[in-house]
This record gives structure tokens, sequence and C-alpha cells, in this order.
């Protein structure tokens, strides 16, 4: 390796630390802090699952008094995005630098780890101890500092498994130590149970990130067939584009062209390219260098603007191999592969770069289109637009009689290769323009048409379900004054609140309001408009319901402090949706 | 030649690289040389010269997007089939069916015609925009069609190929093994195969086989079929168990060898040779054949003394490049140790025998006689797969080796 490429590595690799410096600092001390927090309420990491699985930003008493005793006010929900935060940073700035710590350096902390643990055997974990804390300060200055003496390199290598192990500690405090599988949340059964087997995976950010790291890498291939299939399908490579329709067409015809065409494919594009690299034909053909006259399927493809010749086209890089003149170039492509491997490192660089910014793509992608499907799925079921959801169900049945009634007819494989034809030559950028003219031509009248046919549609189905009827209760609740037949209205509240009552005997009020106007219907209910508060003669009936032994009057059922009767009325399910 | 790469690592340091020599350096100009007839006539010819060359092109699937000649085949294949349906119970085919593969023919012939009509024009096109080409330019193109053109021949040679049958037996194809040969290609066998196989299938078989032969595909298709032993012995009709004569004996014995080479001998008078005969003997032997001689008592110095040589090959072969010598061979070529037998034409074919030790422990026909004690052999001579000589030394290039013991034998 060159002095000059060494040093500018060294540059590039100071500036990328201090920026990570600059940025751990906060991340790293709000961490900290957030540890003497947990390390002061035993049952915060509880509640922090807790939360966490419910989503309820509310806190426990228990987590309110530990967050006040440390006057930070760290809420539960801010710790766990800090935490998420500096998992994500770490696995990106190991992504970020190629170097990565090399496995011995690795190894080295890894068996540091341990023997820091046996040494500080009183406290729980290394850094809940005030040494510990004072260490991983230390630790962390040296970095801020940046001195002069101390290697970058060494720095470099030793931070990054530092945080890791750091993170995989405080994750490993704050979650279970054996997570549930997948399966279980699906099932209700019992997590127990399979807990005690043992073999449970362990969530750690080293392996995450490791994997994740890994996996940006071998990824390029499936990225690579992703854009072909783009090309593919948009006609920027139209010999291909036919082809493939031609290979579809033969699937149709006989499907056990699926088998078939992998093997080709195996065949001649990997076996028989490494024969003839092993064992050349001898073949001695010239290149020419100019080469004239163009291909009338990639003029028709292109518009006018004519990409491929044939000089492109033939004696591109795989033709030249064939040729006998290689030979000679060998010498020279060996003393090329010989230089400094600092082109590839940068090619390698660029390329998980690029992976990593085309899987961030991919999953924001799976994530939009899981939205839309979502979207869908609900609009079509919830039956908030009746005639919408209506119209989509009577389609979808009428659509199942039909298919199953005419599949015996259809011939597959016509159908399907026609089709495919036809949607590829629709999605030709050229022509798709001319077609979609075409088919516009008549719009006018058919907007009319649609418009009228949209009148008489209206007509076409009716809602007249009956509504779904419940009656709501409420009781009035009368308190007992001073003379035996003096009673005071009290409250109106769904409760009884009979002397077992749990609001009665804690010497609470009832939940309830004052007025029969603050009254409201469930959710998704209203009241009837044909109905008023009723009072219910019946009195023994509900008493008996509930089992209640105490004496009634008219309508009144009495106790020694208070007596109360029952108030009804009549409520319809409004057609709108509870959100 | 340097062919090993690990003794060109190993001296890398301290030697110097020799090159390859370059066939296609660049050549004087020809403007001088060439007359100025030949210069318009070869300016004149350049369209058609590119045309041919991009013709070969696509036969030899050279374009680095194999889709195109790939979808001119398929429109080559529609066309064949509107013109000769595959079934041959027509009345099975739907009309439909029958319709679009018309038309399917037809739009594919209208498609490689335009093609073909468009490529000409545009290239006609671009070459009155662009500026006239160089002489040494013309003579290059020349140059890769003819280039083109030999790997065309080379590749479809056939009565090359057929021929191609020296094994090690016969010195020349034997005719019987021609005639077998022409017979699979030939007609007779063919108008079986249509009897079996539809007109359409067949000839869409040759037609695309054709277009496909020259693509490098086929070509290291056909080279790694040829190495399955079970292909060879196809083509060169020589498993074992078809020959009767392999299921008598596994080799000719001395009576046979006799028999069939007597012809080679010589008659040397034997007063002359007799000493020379004895002056090897041990004494043993030397009474041996005085007693021999005792026997044909009348006149025996009339008599002349028939010997015989004979010269067995030992053959071996090497069945990876780098495993040891085996003398296991192809059932098809000479094996381990054969004799050289000279037919009635002048021709000689090489039968297999008995190992040499085996033939020295039989016991020898009436009268005849070792006059060596021992057989005689030479060197390893190293020869390439198909027995052609390379050298005295084991190389590379080397898949078998012979070596042959010779001796002599006397009749009185």
């Amino acid at each position: 390796m060159s002095e000059s490429s060494t040093s500018r590595r060294n540059t590039s690799r100071d500036a990328v630390k201090s920026y990570f410096a600059g940025k751990y600092n906060k991340v790293l001390d709000s961490i900290l802090e957030a540890e003497a927090a947990i390390s002061r309420s035993p049952n915060v990491a509880e509640d922090l699952l807790e939360s966490s699985a419910s989503g309820n930003s509310e806190m426990s008493q228990a987590s309110l008094a530990a967050s006040s005793a440390t006057n930070q006010g760290i809420s539960k929900k801010e710790l766990l995005q800090q935490i998420a935060g500096s998992l994500l940073s770490t696995s990106i700035e190991r992504l970020k630098t190629t170097q990565s710590p090399d496995a011995s350096s690795m190894l080295e902390y890894s068996e540091d780890a341990p023997y820091e643990e046996q040494e500080c055997g009183d406290c729980d974990g290394p850094f809940k101890c005030p040494v510990h804390l004072g260490q991983a300060a230390a630790y962390y200055d040296d970095d801020i500092d940046a001195e002069p003496a101390l290697e970058a390199t060494t720095s470099n290598t030793e931070r990054d498994p530092f945080i890791d192990v750091f993170l995989d500690k405080l994750i490993s405090r704050l979650v279970p130590e054996k997570l549930p599988e997948r399966e279980h949340f699906s099932s209700n059964a019992t997590i127990e149970h399979d807990l005690d087997t043992g073999r449970v995976p362990v969530f750690s950010a080293t392996v995450l990130g490791s994997n994740f790291k890994k996996l940006s890498k071998k990824m390029g291939s499936i990225f690579e067939l992703q854009d072909s299939i783009v090309r593919l399908l948009t006609w920027r490579n139209p010999t291909g584009t036919v082809t493939s329709l031609i290979i579809f067409t033969l699937i149709c015809f006989n499907p056990m062209y699926l088998v078939i065409l992998p093997i080709f494919r195996f065949i001649y594009g990997i076996v028989v390219p490494g024969y003839i690299r092993r064992h050349p034909l001898q073949r001695s053909i010239y290149p020419l260098k100019r080469n004239h006259g163009s291909s009338l399927l990639y003029d028709v493809c292109y518009e006018g603007k004519n990409e491929y010749t044939y000089g492109q086209q033939f004696f591109s890089k795989s033709f030249m191999d064939t040729l006998e003149s290689r030979n000679q170039e060998k010498d020279e492509i060996s003393e090329l592969d010989k230089r400094p491997e600092n082109t590839q490192e940068l090619k390698h660089g660029m390329k998980v770069l690029i992976n990593l910014r085309d899987m961030q793509d991919m999953t924001s992608g799976t994530l939009h289109v899981i939205d839309t499907i979502n979207n869908f799925l609900r609009k079509a079921s919830s039956f908030q637009n009746e005639g919408h959801s209506t119209k989509r169900f009577f389609a979808g049945f009428l659509l199942i009689a039909v298919l199953k009634i005419l599949s015996p007819f259809v011939n597959w494989s016509y159908t399907f290769s026609i089709s495919a034809w036809c949607l590829l030559i629709y999605m030709h950028p050229k022509a798709h323009p001319k077609i979609i003219k075409f088919f516009q031509k008549g719009k006018v009248e058919k907007e009319y048409k649609n418009l009228k046919r949209k009148e008489n549609q209206t007509y076409n189905m009716i809602f007249d379900e009956k509504p779904e009827i419940k009656y709501i209760e409420i009781f009035e609740i009368y308190k007992k004054g001073l003379l035996p037949n003096d009673w005071k209205f009290f409250k109106l509240s769904s409760s009884i609140f009979d002397p077992l009552d749990s609001y009665r005997r804690a010497q609470q009020f009832p939940p309830g309001v004052d007025s029969l106007q603050d009254v409201i219907p469930p959710p998704g209910w209203i009241f009837d408009p044909n109905f008023e508060w009723k009072i219910d003669a019946d009195v023994e009936r509900w008493v008996t319901e509930r089992g209640l032994n105490l004496p009634t009057t008219d309508d009144f059922l009495l106790d020694p402090m208070f007596k109360r009767r029952r108030l009804i009325h009549r409520v319809i399910k409004s057609s709108k949706q509870v959100t | 030649m340097d062919t090993n790469p690990k003794a060109s690592v190993l001296s890398e340091n301290k030697k110097f690289k020799a090159r390859f020599i370059h066939n296609h350096g660049q050549k004087p100009s020809f403007i001088q040389i060439t007359p100025p007839m030949i210069s318009s006539v070869l300016f004149h010819a350049y369209p058609l010269l590119i045309i041919i060359d991009n013709a070969l092109a696509n036969i030899m699937w050279l374009s680095d997007d194999k889709c195109l000649p790939f979808i001119y085949l398929t429109s080559v294949w529609l066309i064949i089939s509107s013109f000769i349906p595959t079934e041959t119970n027509v009345s099975r085919i739907l009309p439909f069916s029958k319709l679009l593969s018309l038309w399917l023919g037809f739009i594919s012939g209208i498609f490689l015609l335009l093609s073909f009509m468009y490529y000409v024009i545009s290239l006609l096109t671009s070459l009155r925009n662009a500026e006239p080409p160089t002489l040494d330019e013309i003579v290059v193109l020349l140059e890769s069609v003819l280039g083109k053109l030999e790997v065309l021949r080379d590749e479809l040679n056939v009565w090359k190929k057929l021929k191609t049958s020296f094994n090690g037996v016969n010195k020349k194809c034997s005719n019987k093994r021609l005639f077998l040969r022409l017979f699979l290609v030939g007609t007779v066998f063919q108008i079986i195969i249509i009897r079996y196989i539809s007109v359409g299938a067949y000839a869409r078989f040759f037609i695309i086989s054709a277009l496909v032969y020259h693509s490098t595909s086929f070509q290291a298709t056909l080279r790694l079929l040829w190495r399955f032993t079970l292909v060879r012995n196809f083509y060169h009709m020589g498993i074992k168990n078809f020959k009767i004569s392999n299921w008598l004996s596994n080799g000719l014995t001395m009576d046979q060898i006799i028999i069939l080479t007597q012809d080679s001998s010589i008659i040397v008078p034997l007063v002359e040779f007799l000493p020379l005969l004895l002056q090897n003997k041990k004494d043993e032997d030397h009474i041996q054949i005085l007693q021999l001689l005792n026997e044909q008592k009348e006149g025996f110095e009339d008599h002349g003394l028939k010997i015989l040589e004979i010269e067995v090959h030992e053959n071996q072969r090497k069945w990876h490049r780098n495993k040891h010598w085996s003398t296991l061979l192809l059932p098809y070529e000479r094996q381990n140790f054969s004799i050289e037998i000279k037919n009635a034409d002048g021709s000689s074919t090489m039968r297999s025998c008995l190992s040499t030790h085996d033939l020295g422990e039989e016991e020898l026909p009436n009268d005849w006689h070792w006059i060596n004690n021992d057989w005689d052999g030479t060197d390893w001579v190293y020869s390439d797969s198909y027995w052609r000589e390379t050298g005295r030394y084991d190389s590379l290039e080397s898949f078998t080796r012979s070596r042959r013991w010779r001796r002599r034998l006397f009749h009185l």
C-alpha cells in the first residue's frame, strides 16, 4: 500500500470519526442516564416492555416516581427511541467504514468482556458501578479529543466493539432474556411452556448489524435480477423482452419448460462458458473497428434515437473474450491485477452503499405496497360506503360464478400467451400512447353514457336492512335527606351504587352526570328520536337479575342511604363506522 | 513453450518472460502495392462484404445480444411450422390453431424479410454518410470473412469427420466403417426415420440444428459429449460385445499369429545361419537343435531355414491428464497387446493378441522354435489421443503410448 493512500484514508477516517464522536456523545450520555434511572427502579424494565407492547404512553406510578427522582424527565418512549437510534447508527457506522474491525480485534474484545464482568462481581453489569462508568467516560473522552498520539486505527477498532457490547448489554437488560417465538403471537398458547426448553434465540445488536452487513453484500444479485426484470418490462432491452415473451409462450404451451429452462440456463449460462474459458475453441475471428447498419427490431423499439448499433451489439466484451488476440492481453491484465487494491476497495464500498440504498428503497416500497393492500381491503370490507362495498361484493360474486362456468372452455395456453403479448405491447413506450389514443376516441360519448348508466345504477340497489336496536339503562340515584321521606337527587350513573358497590365502599362518588341531557349513547349508536327516557316499572326483574336482596317501593330500589330507579332508552346502531 | 503455470509463477521473479507471437499485427499499407483496378473492385464489394460478414456472425451467434438471433430462429421455426404442420393427423388440428400458425408464419416471414431489407438499407445509408473505407479496412474485413468461413469449414467438414476414424487400428478409415456412417447419415436410414417422425418435426429438427450448429455453445456441447466413452463407442461402432471375434477369444494366440504372419518370413540357407544360431544358445538348447537337425536326415545342406520376426505392440492410455498410465484402452482402438497384420490389399490392421508373457509361455506349433531367449523391447513412444506420435517424452499432449517387443522364430 502506498503512503499517500494511507494518509488519505486516515484523514477521511478522522473526519468520519469526529462526526460520529459528536453523534455518539449525546446518545451515550442519554443512555447512561437512562441506565442510572433504570438501576434505581427495579421494575422499570417490565414497565418499559408493557408500554412498548401496548403502545400506551401512560406511565405507571412507579416509573413516574423513578423518573421524577432523576429530575431528567426521560419518558420511556424517549428512552426507547434513543436506544433504537443508537442501535441504528451503530450499524450504519459499521457499514460505512468498509474496513470493519477484523476478526482478531473482535476476538480480543470478546475475550475481554467476560474478564471485565469477573472483575466487577459486586455490580450487575460492567457499567453499573461508578468505576466502570468512569472507565466508559474515559474511553469516550479519548475519542472526542482524538489525541495525535493515539492511532486512529486502534481507536476505531476498539470503539466499535465497545459500543456493540455496551448496546448488547443494555438491550439484554431491557428485554427479557428469553424472547418468545413468533408463532406464539398468533396462537394464544402459553409462552412459559416453550421457554423452559431453553433453545430460544436471543436478540443481539451485534449479530443484527453483522447480518445486515453480510446481507447487503449478497443482495446485489437479487437487485440485479429485479433491475433486469424492470428493464424487460419497460422495453429497454427489446430483444430480451421479445425473447422472454417467446419463452413465456413456450411455458404456456408446455409447462415442462419450467423445469427444462432453468436446467438449460444452468448448463449454457454457467457450465458451458466455464468449459470454454478452460478449453477455448480454436476459432480465429477478426474484430472489426467500424460497423454499419442497424437492426429493425432495435430501431422500432428505440424511436429513432438509435442507442444500439451493430457495432455495439457485436464485438462487445464477451465476444472479445473468444478472440484469439485475448492471449496477448493476458500479460497486461495480470500486471493490472497486481496493483494495490485501492480501486477495488472503493468499488466494493460503493457496491455496498448502492445495495444499502436499494435495500432501503425495497423496504419502503414493500411498506407502501402493504399499506395500499391494507387500505384496499379495509375499504372493501368495512361497508363504510354501502353502495361501493355492495357493488364490490356483487362483482366478485358474479366473477366467481362466471369464471367457474367458463373455466372448462378456456384454452389456457392461448389465453396466457396472448394476454402476455398484448400486455407487453401495451406497455411498450412507443405503442402505449397510441393505444390509449385509440381507445379514448369515443370518450365524450362514453362519458355521457356512463352518466346515464350511473343514474340507472342508483336505483339498482336498495339498502333497507332493519337497523340493530338495543336498550340502554341509567340509574337515577337519590340520597336520603334528614326527614324520613325527604329524598334529594344525587346522580345519574350506570352503577347501581348499592351498599356492596366498590365506589361506595371506597367512599367515592360513582361516575355519572347530573342531567339527562349529558347522557350520551354508546359509540356507534344513536338515541331513537321516537322514544323518550322511560322509567322501568318492572323493578323486581332487574333487581333479581342482579341478585340484590333489597326492598323495593314503586319504581325504586331502597337501601338505608340511597334509592335509585332505572331509566331506559331505545338506541339504534348508526351506519357510520366507529373509528 | 511455457504451458505450466506453476513453473512460471515460481520462476517469475528471476527469469524473463517471453511473449506470445501475435498473428494479427499491423500490416504495411496496401495502397502502394495494390493495383487501382483491384482497389476499385474491393471498394464496390465493401457493402456486400459487410453483409456477408454480418450474416456469418449471425450464423455463428457471435453477437453479444443472444436474444436477436434467437428471435430470428423463432421466426424461422414459425415459417417452417406454417408450411408443414407438426401433427400428422390433420383432422385433429383445430381450425383456429391452423389459422394462427399460418398467420404467425406469414408475419414471421415478413418480419425476417423486412429486417433484412431494413438492415441493408440502413447499412447503405450509413455507408453513404460515413467517410469511405480505407484499403486496410477492406482487407481486414475480407480477412474477417475468410476467418469465419474457415471456422465454418472446419466445423462443417462432414467428409473429414466421417473419415477421421483413425483409431490406431487401421491406417485409414476402413470402408466398412465409412459405409456404416454414410448409411446413418444418408438417405435410407433417414427415410426410415421419417416414417416414424413427422416430416415437420424432421425438417424443423434439422434446420434448427443447422442454425445453432455453429454457436459456441453447440460446439462446446459436442466437445463435452465427446468426453463420454459411450458416445465415442457409438460413433466408432466399437462396442466390444457387438464383435463376435471378441466373444471367442481375448486375443490372437501364437498359432494364429504364425499363420497370419507367415508371409513375411524370410528363408536363409541353413548352413550359413547355423553357426550364428548355435552361438547364442546354451548347452541344452544347443543339443536340442542338433537333435532336431539330426531328425531331418536327408540332405539338410540344401534346406533353407525359415525365420520369422514377431513384433508385438504394447499400448497404454492415460484417461485423465494428471493420472498414471492404464492398460485399459477404448474398445474400438488397439488393445493393450496387439500385432500388426497385413491385409490382402496391402493395408495393415492392428489386432489384439495375448500379452508377451503369455505368448512366451505358449507351446509353439510344429517345428517352430524361438531364436531369442526373451522379448527385446524398445522405449515408450508417446502419442496423442488418436495415436499420432508426439515424441519420446511424456507431455501434457500425450494420452497414449506404445512400445514394441520383438522376438524371432525359426522353422526347419
